[in-house]
């Protein structure tokens, strides 16, 4: 039997070694966050200063309580900012599963290259990858050109600024982030389903529906989710790419803390986000439970 | 299995895809006109021009004085953390655990601005707290401390507990475990996270952006700051020049990682 | 002389599960002791409460006479080998084997000394530098037996060490074991699933079930004189035989069996007046009789209905009364021979039935 001595000194040895780290956490991340909570709270004055009464007002201006009325700004960019999320999930889940299967079929040797091959753009950082696409796009560019060619856009148009351009940007970098999960599905499929599938009688959709997509489906929904939560809150990809037509909440936020100098409101926007992120991270975790 | 021609196809595009946007920006930071986006020959001008650009030399001096402390410090608290919650069970562990998803989840811009208010109320009733490199390195730590414990404990997982309890029947207290057993153990997990850190400090804008003042502009600041004015072939050259010290960087700590792992 | 270690009514417990269930025995100073069980039976935890590297929920545990539990693992006079070697991987096998002496500080002449001593005991000098990745699985148990001897603990706790070799290496090293243990005369505590291991090494073997110890005893006692049907089948096999008692005297028992009355030597246990109790009898198939039997007591007839060679053995299955026998016998040219469907006499001698207490 331990004595009390003996687990007063594990304790002490558990407070150690976790403090730091947690306290450093608690000073600079929840306190944080807890100040932009309560700042969500408060006016805004004329100057642009923090000021008292407290009041709901910034959240009701989320909500689309404008001074005349419905005012759909603000859920537009909340509605946005969704739907892009989802969109990119959904988007990079189509484009990473082909590619999942591709680097699964190769040979031991050249699948470690293909993979690293994939990951390696993930490294390298985002601003310069997303800037670029601004040329890739730019109104004389080959692509650009190849667009209007295919009446895809009209021949004075832009493909870039907007939400096209955005959504571009968006795929490009988390799709590495999305194929590493799916690639380890994939690499755990039992294919002697499929065989079984196939030797019934059922053709290649049917083997897919019913012998494959089933015991990925846990993998695609865990990647959609670890692309959706981050890619509602981005900023940098729709402040290059998406101009002023396309708010979001990322460029919402920076909006209200830097030339609009609204940080109660901008408080108010950045727990929205917040909260989306927690109650997606709260799904995530039950079914990483489950 | 589905046809292989089929897969191919799908992939190759996709592979073009990841690498356009890098392709090109190497590619126009050898374009010989300055302006606008219509390729007008080949030089490497712009990055002999570079090596006299005193902005883009103070932005590398502070990326890499930032990334270096902020790492050191993380990966310190990153790792204690990591030991404390692999080693020891306690109750308040799941909820430490949510704790440290957040600085991975969260989106950017609003840890930013958090610790801009932060700071701005720090400053008003403690004085002090500048915006400045110190306060870019207090954010930098915090972002990176989670990413640090969680790759430590992943490795301290891994480790056969037999290992450790071996060395207490020997004769090893806590201590010498410690430092003779489970550290030398755990090292190649700790350099891993520290290479980690490193690379989220070196490629950091968001926080950065927000928690910079006059004279600790980073490389990502400089760059995005640039681009408000216009695309350049020096922006180009710059960029190339990170994404090849990125490329470079990623490979190596790959092939050190894989040769760690067949000894 | 004061034991080696003295355990009084230890229990652990997980959650619901009882792992040792008051568990009481006294080791003695220089004993080969094995614990022997299925999976799960507690030997494991049994030892891992001995080496300190698990703190029971009850009871004591004495080594050489001081009250163990009040020392962490690391102050205790024991030394473990694991089941898994657990070498450590980034140290050769020298640095390895020295590492109980680096901690106990030893001074470097005499940490050479018994570095050597230990080496040459296990036969494995010209091994010392290398890494444990470099090693057998039979040199790997060498070096983790001389990381733990060279301390020269009072007490050595080996879990299954053996379990992961081969037969050949493994009958092999039981020997060596056995005779390291010898010459030095160090108390064993030998952990093992494997009876014949725990027969071939053990001065006395604890046979454990779910927690608790069903006999304690030398291997030929626990063999010769099972006392729980547990302990009866889990050494060696056993026929179980369902009786009645008629009448006791003090020199032999009279039981109503499936073939009639059937005479056997009276138990030496205590036990109060068992007439009419329902008991269940046990004898060894190498202990049934084929020839000659007519003069014997406990006669019966028989038909063979499984005939196995075992090389030196012949394992025969006898089906008599609705019940089946297992009968072994030696494969020479006094052994009986029977053909499959023969009806065979055989006996039970008196003195091979053995009274079981469950």
């Amino acid at each position: 039997m331990l004595n009390k001595a003996d687990i007063q000194a594990q304790r002490a040895r558990q407070l150690l070694a976790v403090g730091p780290g947690l306290l450093w956490l608690i000073i600079f991340l929840v306190l944080p966050l807890l100040a932009i909570g309560a700042i969500s709270f408060f006016s805004r004055g004329d100057y642009g200063q923090v000021q008292w009464p407290l009041t709901f007002g910034n959240y009701k201006r989320l909500a689309g309580y404008g001074p005349f009325g419905f005012d759909s700004l603000y859920p537009a960019v909340l509605a946005r900012s969704v739907l892009l999320g989802a969109g990119t999930a959904v988007l990079c889940l189509t484009m990473g599963l082909p590619l999942a299967f591709f680097i699964s079929g190769l040979s031991q040797r050249w699948k470690t290259a293909a993979l690293t091959l994939v990951v390696i753009p993930f490294w390298t950082n985002l601003l310069i990858r997303t800037y670029a696409w601004q040329i890739l796009f730019a109104p004389d560019s080959p692509l650009s050109r190849l667009a209007a060619a295919c009446g895809l856009i009209p021949a004075e148009g832009d493909l870039y600024p907007g939400v096209f351009a955005v959504f571009v940007g968006m795929i490009c970098d988390y799709l590495p982030f999305m194929v590493l999960p799916l690639y380890a599905s994939v690499e755990k499929l039992d294919w002697s389903l499929a065989e079984a599938a196939a030797d019934l009688g059922a053709n290649g959709i049917n083997v897919f529906r019913h012998a494959i997509f089933p015991q990925i489906k846990a993998g695609l929904i865990a990647g959609a989710i670890l692309v959706f939560l981050p890619a509602t809150g981005q900023f940098v990809i729709p402040d290059l790419l998406g101009g002023a037509k396309t708010m979001l909440l990322g460029n919402a936020i920076q909006q209200q803390f830097g030339s609009s100098r609204d940080w109660p409101f901008g408080g108010a926007i950045a727990m929205v986000s917040l909260a989306l992120m927690l109650a997606g991270l709260w799904i995530f975790n039950r079914r990483r439970e489950a | 299995m589905k046809t292989r021609l089929s897969l191919k196809l799908t992939a190759a595009p996709l592979y073009l895809f990841l690498y356009a946007p890098i392709f090109v920006v190497v590619l126009y930071s050898f374009n010989a006109v300055r302006f606008g986006l219509a390729w007008q020959g080949f030089t490497t001008r712009w990055y002999r021009a570079l090596a006299e650009d005193e902005q883009a030399k103070a932005a590398i001096k502070n990326t890499l004085l930032l990334a270096i402390f902020s790492t050191v410090i993380a990966t310190m608290l990153g790792t204690m953390l990591g030991y404390g919650l692999a080693r020891f069970k306690f109750k308040a562990a799941r909820w430490l655990d949510s704790l440290l998803y957040i600085p991975v989840f969260i989106p950017d811009v609003v840890m930013a601005v958090a610790l801009l208010l932060f700071y701005a109320l720090l400053r008003k009733w403690l004085g002090g707290f500048e915006l400045g490199l110190t306060t870019m390195t207090l954010a930098h730590v915090t972002f990176q401390i989670p990413f640090v414990a969680i790759v430590v404990r992943a490795r301290l997982h891994g480790l056969d507990p037999a290992l450790e309890e071996a060395a207490r029947d020997l004769g090893a207290g806590e201590w010498q475990t410690l430092r003779h057993i489970t550290l030398p153990l755990m090292f190649p997990g700790i350099l891993a996270a520290g290479m980690l850190a490193f690379t989220l400090s070196l490629d950091d804008f968001v926080v950065s952006f927000f928690t910079s003042g006059p004279g600790s502009t980073t490389l990502p600041i400089l760059i995005y700051s640039s681009l408000k004015r216009g695309i350049t072939p020096e922006i180009n050259a710059l960029s190339s020049l990170i994404v090849a010290a990125s490329i470079l960087g990623a490979v190596t700590v790959m092939l050190f990682q894989r040769r760690h792992e067949q000894s | 002389m004061l034991a080696a270690i003295e355990i009084q009514n230890l229990t652990r417990r997980f959650g619901p599960v009882v792992a040792l269930d008051g568990i009481t025995l006294s080791i003695g100073q220089g004993e080969f002791f094995s614990l022997l069980g299925p999976s799960g039976c507690g030997k494991t935890t049994l030892l891992r409460l001995i080496a300190g590297l698990d703190s029971p929920d009850g009871g004591t545990l004495l080594l050489h006479g001081e009250d163990a539990l009040a020392l962490p693992a690391h102050q205790r006079p024991v030394n473990t080998v694991f089941q898994s070697y657990a070498l450590f991987p980034h140290m050769t096998v020298y640095d390895n084997i020295a590492f109980g002496l680096k901690m106990k500080k030893v001074s470097p002449p005499e940490m050479a000394a018994r570095l050597e001593r230990a080496l040459r005991l296990v036969d494995i000098e010209a091994l010392s530098g290398r890494t444990p990745s470099q090693l057998s699985g039979g040199q790997k148990q060498r070096v983790a037996l001389a990381r733990a001897v060279v301390n020269e603990p009072r007490v050595l706790l080996l879990d299954e060490p053996l379990g992961a070799l081969d037969l050949k290496l493994r009958k092999q090293l039981q020997i060596e074991l056995r005779q390291v243990q010898r010459r030095l005369g160090i108390t064993f505590v030998y952990v093992t699933h494997d009876q014949e291991e725990a027969m071939v090494m053990s001065d006395r073997i604890a046979v454990m079930n779910q927690g608790r110890i069903e006999q304690l005893g030398s291997p030929n006692e626990i063999y010769e004189r099972p006392r729980t049907r547990f302990a009866a089948e889990f050494l060696g096999s056993c026929n179980v035989i369902k009786t009645a008692i008629l009448s006791r005297n003090s020199a032999s028992c009279l039981v109503s069996t499936v073939w009639g009355e059937w005479r056997m030597d009276s138990p030496a246990s205590s036990t109060s007046d068992l007439s009419g109790a329902a008991i269940l009898l046990t004898i060894r198939p190498e202990n049934i009789r084929f020839h000659p039997v007519e003069e014997s007591d406990n006669r019966a007839h028989g038909k063979i209905i499984s005939i196995v060679y075992s090389g030196s053995q012949i394992h025969y299955e006898l089906e008599s009364n609705g019940q089946i026998l297992k009968a072994i016998v030696l494969n020479t040219q006094h052994g009986s021979k029977f053909q499959m469907g023969q009806t065979v006499a055989f006996a039970a001698p008196p003195a091979a039935l053995r009274m079981l207490e469950s």
